[in-house]
């Protein structure tokens, strides 16, 4: 890595960063405290105008819906005007429009509303409409509105509802307080007091005109808080709410800015280490070169991320993530780095890259210095391995243990949760990591072991051993698969020809899968009997105390009313008292399903509350009792047994007695929480819920003593055998035992309370679910491991993906499985919504049936009435109760399109619902006649269905409504079975379509495979290829072309090589001639002089004859060398071969360069795989690479680099030679192995053409590549004789 | 003899249901989850349902509900908390529901809020015969402890 990337920088970068956000955590709070309480008042006041801007953007909107209906003419015929509604495209859930005719009467509406006739003067709403000139609010329950009217068409009203608030009586997870405000207007919000139109608001017009229509609150000086008051005015500037905000205190905003700063730390610290761990890990070759201070560097940084990620978990911002919650999955271990599903997640990982390190680590140092050990202690040492590999598979299957008991999310149950995602792929890396360490100690074993079979033989006596000193109980499988998979690593780590097969790898993954997969569904199967016998059942038996103790609680609460209670009896009213005292007791915060009766002294009914309760009968009777008394009543309603704790007080003043308060609470399983009750009102109350059990499959039914079935939520048809229900009532524990309903095995766990059989039962797995499960982990893993094949090759850069992903072959292959997937999925999906349809179909028809069950009674009341001849009443809501019972479903009539009975009144009485009837139902059956209509109704954020039939009453429609539970989770639970055989059925298919796909890529690919091996060798200079293809078909016709062709080949190459050696040789010979020219003219020239002198007999004859002779030697030596060159350049290309190792050629050829130039240029030698022995002439190869060599140095001109890598890959030996050299230009690099090419002054230009020329004799190519300024690159490829 | 046996049992009982909710209400005013993690059911999952501001409701094993508890006591403090229900002379033999009030602050915006909160106690060798041969963590139960939570509710005021 050089020292001018990005990676080498930006570890420093990040903690100068990282660094920055630390100091301004720390010096944060005296920065930002100084004039906060001033400085705070400006954000309110900007949030003020920003909640005034909402709402009076709330009033122009429906101002501009009114104006848009104004500018419309106003069709008189109602199905127009219905039109006209729709048109305005309302958000029903919080907006709503009705129109009142021109005598007042109520006769369209859509959305949201509330019918203004209980509000307005003399019951006429026309009345309220016509006073009312700007826009208005109504509080109705628990809902607020903000109202705005139109005169439409002839004097008749159209009216525009918005929902400005929802404050439901009960909390529950989907009855939630709703403001109209956007998330960011509720920030500093402490409250918003809505003022009806009826309300008077004088004192405020004049308070607030004095404020200016903003008062600031006395400081709370301790906390440094500013208040700021203020009113919403609607467009005629009246007053219709009071806004109260608060600035927060200067610990809360000093406490949330430190922690984004802390946060930022964290974060760019992480990066910090991560950047730096990928630095350290580039820079390095980490397969060969790390040296202890890489090593422990890496393990440092490694174990610092961890710890950096730890504190995370508790910034606010983290914190409330999902994965940050322990409730999903987290258990006790070293330093808490496992107390939540991401900490787990993590850990890990990281413990992963840690092993792996450490395996890679003192892999590479044992592959360089093997120990010899004296036998016994190589023996003790083998022992030892396997022991310690053993016990690490026990160390496993405990955290997997404590893994799965602790997790509330079932991870054989496929879901697209990150959570699912997050702690499976823990699993996966804790697997790994164990393996690697099981891995390791059996290669060491195998190492020292004399022989396989003793490893063996220890391994299998280890695990016997370590079975009694864990006192584990596995499952027979388990046991199995352990064994099997250990002695499979063993052998692999022993015999190094079966790890390098592919089969091994496969089995070791098919088999490591079934090991989890057995591990998981055993552990999951432990965890679901020990919640459904330690906790579920509990629950059952707790139920009563809870009970007891609730109306204990409640007793002295409804004492200390004894005043009004009094009272009351002397006056009765209102008929609401006991709701407003049932709401002070204690059982109504838990929103237990109770009922609250006053009764006078005849027993008749004053006042009644109730939630979820039926009334009690009219011959129920309880002795008097002055004190509060509790009794267990089982209550028989409408045939129906159900389970009550009554407690009741006989109310007395000067011995005259004056009545009774009755408080009903159920004790039955209508309560428990862990059951979906499937009933949308009792669903949306829920309090307590428990839905981490949703995650695993068990039903649940009662029965009672005789063993009739009383509740049948999973709809089984077996009942209980005579002897076990003998057993199960004589017992006074829990029995589990096991029974076979609609061909599926249960197994079950059985016990009484409160005179009832309460069984929970777990569906046992076949076949097919097993293989489903397996199959799904299976495909799981496998999308696991392709990813983070290609996730390591993006990062190490190599460019594996491409050869295995666009390969001929597997091309073909994926478009096998594509054409097989594709028409697959798109069955299964049709399929699914086709079953889906027909699900939803069926719960259609049955409240359908229920409907027209209900429709029936009616009819046999009318009958009954004309029979009696009494005069016609609306039906009485016992009525009404009675067909919800017999039913099962709750059941709500409508009169006018209001609702007249209910069988639970109280969501109504609380505004929970509305008491006028969804006004598309109303529409479509009164004016289109629908035979009956069903709507996805809402109470808070819980969806439900309503199924509306017409009954003809008098002269106008009674209108009876079902609700019944949003189909999507029935549905998804009916068709789950459907879908598990769908998928199994799919991958049964693929696998199929793979192995075809395999069988006929055989007969096309094969042959390919063959022309590319042919290529391959033609590339590589072997013209002696041939290939055979047996089948007459296109394939042969195309490889009998290939041969034809190299035939050719060879041919024209002969004639080719017969004209290049004439061409060489006249090219030759013209260079022979120049290079001899150049020196025979100065060995003339002397020689002449020589003549001359000799011939004039000068004195200086013997100084000239010295020099003219040693000038003539020179030349003649000069020619010599010029000969010898020729010599080596024009020998025959046969050589003398032999084997030798070119590993230690390279080594010494550098080794005198590296002695001499060591100050000036550094050699880096870099040895890729293990066998480096080549045939060859050893001595010309030396040459070939002394010339590069000597070439790469001159190349240097200062200091620099050379880098050569010896690589063997498949059947060729590659030579990389890397200089930091002064590099050539194009021009120059063409000319490069030519003769006589030097660009330096005493070159003889021959050194590397004669290079090329050794090289290309041994059959191999050399490559050069050049960039000027920077280096040169010379590469080599030797083929490898087969 | 056999009356008296039994009183002197049930006394225990009472003396050891009033060390429980003593630690309890130890464990709230130090906000120490190590405290209350002793005092989880071991042997079954603890059904845990808690208003706003905290909104958790579902079961857990108790260590998760050692974290679950980790994690409100880092966010909130404790500064009052004290039983409102009387303990009974002599408890019933399996369980036994503890009312507290439990005042508390987020230690970041000091924002306050007061909860009723009920523990349901169970007598765990009264109970030791229900207990699953397959529980996990039978081993590690306590012998001094034998009042175990398994169930916390709270609600607002």
């Amino acid at each position: 890595m050089k020292k001018g990337s990005f990676l080498f920088y930006s570890p420093i970068l990040g903690i100068l960063l990282s660094t920055c956000s630390l100091i301004l955590y720390l010096i944060l709070p005296s920065l930002i405290s100084s004039n906060y309480y001033q400085k705070s008042l400006n954000p309110l006041r900007k949030q003020a105008q920003a909640i005034k801007n909402e709402f009076n953007g709330l009033i122009s909107e429906i101002k501009h819906k009114q104006n848009l209906i104004a500018s419309l003419p106003f069709p008189a015929a109602r199905s127009k005007i219905f039109n006209v509604m729709k048109e305005l495209n309302l958000n029903t859930d919080i907006e709503g429009v009705s129109y009142y005719s021109s005598r007042g009467d109520l006769s369209l509406w859509l959305g949201n509303v509330i019918d203004l006739e209980l509000f307005s003067p003399e019951r006429n709403p026309k009345n309220l409409l016509q006073r009312q000139t700007s826009t208005f609010l109504i509080k109705d329950k628990a809902s607020v509105y903000l109202i705005s009217s139109q005169e439409v068409g002839e004097k008749g009203f159209l009216v525009c509802f918005r929902l400005l608030a929802f404050d439901p009586q009960f909390k529950t997870r989907h009855l939630k307080e709703y403001q109209f405000l956007k998330p960011n207007s509720l920030r500093n919000l402490q409250s918003i007091l809505y003022y009806d139109f009826q309300e008077d608001i004088s004192g405020f017009e004049t308070f607030f005109k004095r404020h200016k229509d903003e008062y600031i609150g006395q400081p709370v000086v301790q906390d440094k808080i500013q208040t700021l008051f203020f009113p919403l005015r609607n467009e005629n500037n009246k007053i219709v709410a009071l806004v109260n905000l608060s600035s927060p205190s200067l610990t809360s905003y000093t406490s949330a800015q430190k922690e984004n700063f802390l946060l930022t730390f964290y974060i760019l610290f992480g990066i910090t280490l991560l950047l730096f761990l990928i630095y350290i890990i580039k820079a390095t070759d980490f397969l060969k070169e790390w040296r202890p201070i890489h090593f422990v560097l890496i393990i440092f940084t490694l174990i610092g991320l961890r710890l950096v990620f730890l504190p995370l978990s508790r910034l606010e911002k983290i914190k409330s993530l999902p994965l940050f919650s322990p409730s999903l999955a987290s258990f006790l271990s070293f330093a808490e780095l496992t107390k939540s599903p991401a900490d787990i997640f993590l850990t890990c990982f990281c413990l992963l890259l840690i092993i792996l390190c450490v395996v890679i680590y003192f892999k590479n140092i044992l592959e360089k210095k093997k120990i010899s050990l004296p036998t016994a202690l190589a023996l003790s040492l083998s022992i030892i391995s396997v022991l310690f590999s053993v016990f690490i598979v026990f160390i496993l299957q405990k955290i997997l243990k404590l893994f799965i008991f602790n997790s509330n999310a079932n991870l054989l149950h496929f879901t697209f949760s990150p959570a699912f995602l997050v702690l499976n792929l823990s699993i996966v890396f804790l697997f790994l990591s164990f393996f690697l360490l099981v891995f390791i100690g059996l290669r060491i074993a195998s190492l020292y072991s004399p022989h396989i079979f003793i490893s063996l033989s220890v391994l299998l006596l280890g695990y016997g051993g370590f079975s009694f000193l864990f006192r584990e109980k596995f499952s027979l499988l388990l046991y199995f698969l352990q064994i099997i998979l250990i002695s499979l690593i063993l052998v692999i780590a022993g015999v190094p020809s079966i790890r390098k097969r592919k089969e091994a790898f496969v089995s070791v993954f098919l088999l490591s899968t079934l090991f989890l997969y057995a591990s998981l569904d055993y552990y999951s199967l432990k965890r679901s009997r020990s919640i459904i016998q330690n906790s579920l059942k509990n629950i059952v038996l707790s139920q009563e105390n809870w009970g007891n103790f609730l109306l204990n609680q409640s007793f002295p609460e409804i004492d200390e009313e004894r005043e009004s209670i009094l009272s009351f009896f002397d006056n009765p009213q209102p008929y609401d008292f006991s709701q407003s005292l049932w709401r002070k007791t204690s059982i109504a915060k838990f929103n237990w399903y109770s009922s609250l009766e006053i009764w006078n002294p005849d027993g008749k009914i004053l006042s009644r509350f109730s939630l979820n309760v039926p009334e009690l009968p009219p011959d129920f009777t309880l002795p008097l009792h002055q004190e509060w008394s509790i009794s267990n009543q089982n209550i028989s309603f409408l045939g129906k047994e159900k389970n009550f704790l009554v407690g009741y007080k006989d109310w007395f003043e000067k011995d005259i007695y004056l009545g009774r308060t009755i408080l009903t609470l159920s004790a039955d399983y209508d309560i428990l929480p862990f059951l979906y009750s499937a009933n949308p009102y009792f669903e949306a109350i829920r309090m307590t819920s428990l839905p981490s059990l949703n995650q695993f499959d068990f039903g649940f039914a009662v029965f009672d003593l005789k063993g009739i079935l009383l509740f049948n939520p999973n709809k089984i048809s077996s009942g209980i055998p005579p002897n076990l229900l003998e057993r199960i009532i004589s017992s006074r524990d829990s029995l589990w035992s096991s029974f076979r309903d609609k061909n599926k095995k249960y197994n079950s766990l059985n016990f009484t309370a409160n005179n009832r059989v309460y069984s929970f039962f777990l569906p046992q797995k076949n076949v097919i679910n097993y293989s489903v499960e397996f199959l799904k982990l299976l495909f799981f893993y496998v999308a696991i491991s392709t990813f983070s094949f290609f996730l390591i090759n993006i990062f190490f850069k190599k460019q594996i993906i491409k050869n295995p992903l666009w390969s001929f072959s597997n091309k073909v292959y994926v478009s096998f499985i594509a054409v097989a997937i594709i028409p697959l999925l798109l069955f299964t999906f049709f399929t699914r919504s086709f079953f889906e349809r027909i699900f939803s179909q069926q719960f259609i028809e049955r409240a359908e049936a229920h409907a027209k069950f209900a429709y029936r009674v009616m009819e046999d009341l009318v009958f009954l009435q004309e029979l009696e001849k009494y005069s016609p009443t609306t039906p009485p809501e016992d009525l009404v109760i009675w067909i919800s019972s017999t039913i099962s479903n709750d059941v709500s009539l409508y009169q006018d399109g209001r609702l007249i009975s209910s069988s639970r009144r109280e969501f109504y009485d609380s505004g929970l619902l509305p008491e006028l009837l969804d006004g598309e139902i109303f529409y479509k059956i009164q004016f289109e006649n629908n035979p009956f209509y069903t709507r996805t109704q809402k109470i808070g954020d819980y969806s439900f269905h309503t199924l509306t039939i017409p009954f003809p009453y008098l002269d106008s429609y009674l209108f009876i409504s079902l609700p019944f539970p949003f189909e999507q989770q029935e549905i998804s639970k009916a068709t789950g079975d459907f879908i598990e055989f769908l998928v199994f059925i799919s991958v049964f298919f693929v696998s199929i379509v793979i192995i075809f796909a395999r069988g006929l890529g055989a007969m096309i690919i094969n042959p390919i495979k063959k022309l590319l091996g042919g290529t391959r060798e033609v590339s590589l200079g072997n013209l002696e290829v041939s290939i055979e293809h047996k089948p007459h078909d296109e394939m042969r016709t195309l490889i009998d072309g290939f041969n034809a062709m190299i035939k050719n080949l060879k041919k024209h190459q002969q004639e080719l090589t017969e004209m290049s050696k004439k061409v060489a040789w006249a090219e030759m010979a013209r260079k022979v001639a120049h290079e001899i020219k150049n020196p025979l003219t100065p060995i003339q020239l002397s020689a002449e002089h020589l003549l001359k002198v000799y011939s004039e007999k000068k004195e200086d004859f013997d100084q000239v004859l010295n020099e003219s002779a040693s000038y003539i030697i020179k030349e003649v030596e000069n020619l010599r060398k010029i000969a010898q060159e020729f010599l080596d350049l024009s020998k025959e290309t046969a050589l003398k071969k032999e084997d030798f190792d070119l590993k230690a050629v390279i080594q010494e050829t550098v080794s005198p360069f590296k002695k001499t130039l060591t100050k000036r240029i550094k050699f880096r030698e870099i040895y890729e795989g293990e066998d480096f022995s080549f045939k060859g002439n050893k001595e010309k190869i030396r040459i070939a690479l002394r010339n590069i060599f000597i070439n790469a140095m001159e190349a240097i001109r200062n200091k620099g680099e050379i880098e050569v890598r010896l690589r063997r890959e498949n059947n060729i030996l590659g030579i990389e030679i890397k200089d930091t050299g002064m590099g050539m230009e194009k021009e120059m690099l063409e000319k490069v192995f030519e003769p006589y090419f030097s660009t330096k002054d005493l070159g003889t230009g021959l050194g590397l053409s004669i290079s090329k020329k050794i090289i290309e004799d041994h059959g191999a190519s050399i490559q050069i590549s050049s960039e000027f300024r920077k280096g040169t690159k010379i590469m080599i490829k030797l083929p490898l004789s087969k | 003899m056999v009356n008296l046996a039994s009183l002197l049992i049930l006394t225990l009982l009472s003396s050891l249901l009033s060390t429980t909710t003593k630690n309890i209400e130890n464990s709230f005013l130090e906000n120490s989850p190590k405290k209350i993690f002793v005092l989880f059911s071991s042997a079954s999952h603890l059904n845990i349902s808690l208003p706003q501001p905290i909104s958790f409701s579902d079961q857990l094993s108790n260590q998760q509900a050692y974290f679950l508890f980790q994690k409100i006591f880092f966010t909130y403090a404790t500064f009052e908390f004290y039983s409102e229900s009387s303990l009974p002379l002599y408890p019933e033999k399996d369980s036994y529901i503890f009312k507290a009030r439990w005042s508390f602050r987020n230690k970041k915006n000091n924002n306050q809020y007061v909860f009723h909160i009920f523990f349901y106690l169970v007598n765990e060798i009264y109970q030791k015969s229900r207990a699953s041969p397959d529980s996990p963590w039978k081993k590690h139960q306590s012998v001094r402890e034998i009042w175990k939570i398994t169930e916390i509710r709270a609600e607002t005021f």
